[in-house]
């Protein structure tokens, strides 16, 4: 009936509107003859009927706004108006839509990588049924709160289970690829056999692994590629399916290639290959698979159709209390902890860390917006000022307070929605630019990083809020600021010869304030951001990596067992050293500042004290000499020390200060691993895992008593290291052409990744701090300009009454100064409250740092001040006698 | 303020517009002069309710409309009910009496 109304009347709009007019003008018609029969004379009788009347239009538009399908056809009108309005003045339009795409465009931007890494489910099949499945670890040794499975546990959870359909592990195993005589370092997967099964993961190529090998030991020798994997190595052969390629020396067919949006299960961590988790014996050396000592398996299981996490979790507890009376030794108080897949993002530990990120971010990003919003109002109640005849013609004409508002809103929602769909763009751009970074994103870390980042529904939704939230606040107080206002005050006014309400420009100079102050805030961020990666790249880690070589030998991974191992690197280092330029080579198990970190258990004293967790790393005899790190008490690692000799360690001073206050700790025993040690050295103090992180105590072991076959090379050269890259590679393929060789770079390079957090901040709130800056500098720009523009009248009279154009331009920059001061005080209240969350990413420099707070206040008081001079020197070339003549 | 009024009267009003309607079809201000005779000068529409009140009734298929001689030989817009808008004054005027009684009643205890 409505729809049906709605639809008559719109076709029939004109000739309904002709009728109605017809109807009110007879209606007074009949009513003026009333009163003439009535003795009244004609004349006076048509104004008395006017009156009574209360207005033709009036009353017209008071009857179409009953009718059916006004609405939609008020809203027509208003967007037709509204695009023209915009038409009509191209250079507002274009500033504001861009204005508002950046300041969208940072929200979206921000909220697609958020989204993707924490709202987006999984691309599997049915992931509300999924859980991931942990273990906790006995309470003196809680290093962490959840840990992996192991191999033999997770055989027995899902055999013994009655509630789960699906039970599947994987675990990141780095493999080394071998291509045309050279390999590379490729992040993998190690996958129980039903894993993209059990997923619904349908393969891009191939048919994926074959389940019925499935634990067998070694007999699957398939891998399956990632899409960026097939693409990127294999240039996207479609004929791969079946081809062999060689992991870790070992033949291996491709049985499949992964879909593109396909990353594995910890978001934004991708592996490039998976292989079965039967292969892990044959590609690596020992066997973790049967051992329940190794928990490495991440875990996830498929609740069967009505079960709850509670019945799961307490159906698995069951079996791991069976299986801590069964293994009392290797399942000591092993317990299980079922979480939902849809609340883990990455593991436990590293989602609480993301989520503190995000919020932070997209705090900031807001702001940024927020900005953006009160330029955008500024510039319409700027501008509100010349449309104040217009709007009062409007509502003479009957245009309703509601009415004008809204129309004035739908002008506003153009604009955002223009705004937006800039910023969807912006934000696409980005994505896709990100994306491809974090594929190529090349760290000597162990794992590749992978998301697919995209504009889904989620980021749309969000998007749309954004509009619509900005819409209402930039529009909203100037449309009700412009329709209140008196009807015959609007229209007696001349446009141009008053200076406005004084309300208003209360409001317009809040506006600029408060733009000011959140700027000045992220400037200030930023400046700390930037501060703090300065601070990070000069830092002393403690060691020297300057002139050093490094490379990574994966032996292990071609088969080496550790005294073979021990005999190759006993050939390569001394032929390393022998090399023109070398001064010194040792070997150890990883480099520090590569975010690696080995933790065990160290107690002073005997076996029978509780241990300490503890970082750690081996390394061979001369490494300390090589890495420049000063020994402060005691010997360095030499000759002395074999498998055969008591064990030793060397401890750094932070632990000997820990374990034994004010007293020597050479010749002091620490138990590790069941065996004592005896303390032969202190070291200085360095940088282990991260350079921000604050002194902790460290141990180094014997690479000559614990032999490990895989270990990084590291050489330091007169001048430049590049040159010993060659030959450290001829020399290794000369001993053996076949064993996996990585990360041959220098040691400057292999530790920058140290830096990525703080180069990652110093990039987002460098940037954050720029757009709040430009911003804002429009926003007062605008507001200055305008007032210069509305007072033009006033400095031409003062100039006629002899003021000169110095005293002109000091009157438009002195309210300039004073917003901006103002604007400098508020924002330096907020930075610090606001800089403290930041402290956790900053590195050598306090979040009150005096210096960058200085910096910031000078170069926001020079930008602010340029936005103002400017539109003060055209002040002062204003002529005052067509200033006087312009009313 | 007004909104209020408006309101409250607006049932009222609807009802009023139908009654005069019943006997015969009648223009706007005819209408309106009816109401304004039989309630004895106690209700004047205002052309500002009248017609909105009459396109909106129209819309409802209460009323309908054509387009006739007034008395002085000038087009007028003539409007009378439906089946339907005598259906919907006989429910008025039976709320009205609910509504009135239940009133009278409030007020006497």
């Amino acid at each position: 009936m409505w729809l049906r109304n709605a639809v008559r009347n719109w076709r029939s709009r004109r000739r309904t509107d002709a009728e109605l007019d017809e109807e009110v003008r007879g209606y007074v018609e009949m009513l003026a003859q009333e009163k003439v029969r009535a003795g009244v004379d004609s004349k006076a009788a048509r104004r008395e009927a006017k009156m009574e009347l209360g207005g033709v239009e009036q009353v017209k538009q008071q009857t179409r706004e009953v009718r059916a399908g006004h609405f939609l056809e008020t809203l027509w009108q208003d967007i037709r108006y509204g695009v023209r309005m915009l038409q009509k003045n191209p250079g507002f339009t274009l500033v504001a839509v861009i204005t508002l795409a950046l300041g969208i465009g940072a929200n979206t931007a921000i909220f697609s990588v958020i989204n993707s890494l924490m709202f987006k489910p999984l691309p599997v099949k049915a992931p509300q049924e999924l859980v991931d499945v942990y273990n906790t670890p006995p309470k003196d040794e809680a290093v962490l709160q959840y840990i992996p499975l192991a191999y033999p546990d997770l055989e027995d959870y899902w055999s013994q289970s009655k509630l789960l359909s699906g039970f599947l592990g994987y675990a990141p195993a780095p493999v080394a690829l071998e291509r045309a005589g050279d390999s590379e370092m490729v992040p993998a997967e190690e996958v129980t056999g039903n894993y993209f099964h059990e997923l619904g993961v349908r393969m891009r190529l191939g048919n994926g692994f074959n389940e019925a090998q499935d634990r067998v030991t070694g007999t699957d020798a398939e891998a399956i590629l990632s899409y960026a994997m097939w693409q990127g190595q294999f240039a996207s052969d479609p004929n791969i399916i079946g081809k062999t390629i060689t992991l870790n020396g070992h033949p291996m067919t491709v049985a499949g290639v992964a879909p593109w949006d396909f990353h594995g299960l910890l978001r934004g961590v991708a592996p490039k290959l998976w292989i079965p988790i039967s292969m892990d014996s044959v590609l690596h050396l020992g066997n973790p698979v049967k051992d329940r000592g190794s928990q490495w398996l991440f875990s996830m299981a498929r609740l069967k159709p009505g079960v709850s996490v509670k019945q799961a979790q307490a159906e698995l507890q069951a079996i791991a209390e069976r299986l801590i009376k069964a293994y009392p030794d290797s399942n000591k108080e092993r317990n299980v902890a079922l979480l939902p897949a849809s609340q883990v993002k990455i593991i436990p530990e590293a989602d609480k860390v993301v989520s503190a990120t995000s919020v932070v971010l997209l705090g900031f990003a807001g702001l940024i917006l927020l900005i953006a919003c009160a330029n955008i109002a500024g510039m319409l109640m700027a501008r509100a000022t010349e449309r104040r005849r217009e709007i009062a013609i409007r509502s003479a004409l009957g245009g309703g307070r509601f009415r004008l508002v809204r129309q004035l809103l739908t002008e506003n929602l153009l604009l955002s929605v223009l705004g937006g769909g800039a910023a969807l763009v912006i934000t696409s751009l980005l994505d896709n630019a990100l994306s491809q970074a974090l594929m190529n994103l090349n760290t000597s870390l162990p794992v590749g990083f992978g998301l697919t980042i995209d504009i889904d529904w989620r980021v749309l939704a969000f998007a749309a809020m954004a509009v619509l939230g900005t819409t209402f606040l930039f529009g909203l107080i100037p449309s009700l600021n412009t329709s209140k206002r008196g009807l015959t005050e609007a229209l007696k006014e001349e446009a141009g010869a008053t200076t406005g309400s004084r309300g208003k420009h209360r409001l317009l100079n809040a506006l600029v304030v408060g733009q000011l102050t959140i700027s000045l805030t992220l400037l200030i961020c930023a400046g700390l951001s930037l501060r703090s990666l300065w601070n990070a790249s000069r830092v002393n880690p403690g060691f020297d990596p300057s002139d050093m070589a490094t490379a990574s030998f994966n032996l292990s991974l071609a088969g080496y067992d550790a005294p073979k191992a021990s005999a190759f690197y006993e050939r390569l280092t001394p032929r390393i050293l022998a090399l023109p330029g070398v001064t010194s080579a040792s070997e150890a198990d990883r480099l520090p500042l590569t975010f690696i970190d080995q933790i065990s258990g160290y107690a002073p004293g005997g076996p029978t004290q509780p241990k300490t967790p503890i970082t750690t790393a081996t390394v061979n005899t001369d490494y300390f000499k090589t890495m420049r790190i000063p020994i402060l008490r005691g010997r360095a690692f030499d000759d002395r020390d074999n498998p055969k000799s008591p064990p030793v360690l060397i401890v750094n001073e932070t632990l000997a200060k820990r374990f034994w206050p004010r007293q020597d700790a050479i010749g002091k025993v620490v138990s590790h691993a069941g065996k004592n040690y005896q303390v032969v050295g202190v070291t200085a103090n360095g940088k282990y895992i991260t350079l921000g992180e604050s002194p902790r105590p460290f141990v180094y072991l014997s690479m000559r008593q614990a032999e490990i076959p895989d270990r990084i090379l590291i050489a330091r050269t007169m001048g430049n290291p590049t040159a010993a890259l060659t030959s450290i590679r001829q020399i290794a393929k000369e001993i053996d052409p076949n064993i996996p060789l990585t990360n041959l770079e220098t040691v400057q390079q292999a530790t920058s990744v140290s830096l990525l957090l703080p180069r990652a901040g110093g990039a987002v709130f460098g940037l954050f701090g720029l757009l709040g800056l430009i911003l804002a500098s429009m926003g007062l720009y605008g507001v200055i300009a305008y007032t210069v523009a509305q007072r033009t009248h006033e400095i031409g009279v003062r100039m006629a009454l002899g003021a000169n154009p110095r005293q002109i331009a000091q009157l438009v920059m002195r309210r300039g100064l004073v917003m901006i001061l103002s604007g400098i005080v508020l924002g330096l209240a907020c930075a610090f409250a606001l800089t403290r969350v930041l402290s956790i990413m900053l590195y050598g420099v306090s979040a009150t740092d005096p210096l960058t707070f200085a910096v910031v206040v000078i170069a926001l008081m020079l930008v602010g001040a340029l936005a103002c001079y400017v539109p003060a020197r055209r002040a002062m070339r204003v002529d005052p006698m067509v200033a006087l003549r312009y009313e | 303020m007004g909104r209020s009024q408006t309101e409250l009267l607006q049932g009222t009003l609807d009802m009023l517009i139908l009654k005069a309607l019943a006997l015969e079809e009648m223009h706007g201000l005819g209408i309106s002069r009816r109401i304004e005779q039989v309630t004895k000068g106690t209700f004047q529409v205002k052309p500002g309710s009248l017609f909105p009140a009459l396109h909106r009734m129209e819309e409802e298929g209460w009323l309908e409309s054509s387009w006739g001689e007034s008395q002085n030989n000038r087009r007028a817009k003539y409007y009378r009910l439906t089946k339907k808008g005598r259906r919907q004054l006989e429910s008025e005027t039976e709320r009205w009496g609910r509504i009135s009684l239940a009133i009278e009643r409030a007020l006497e205890a």
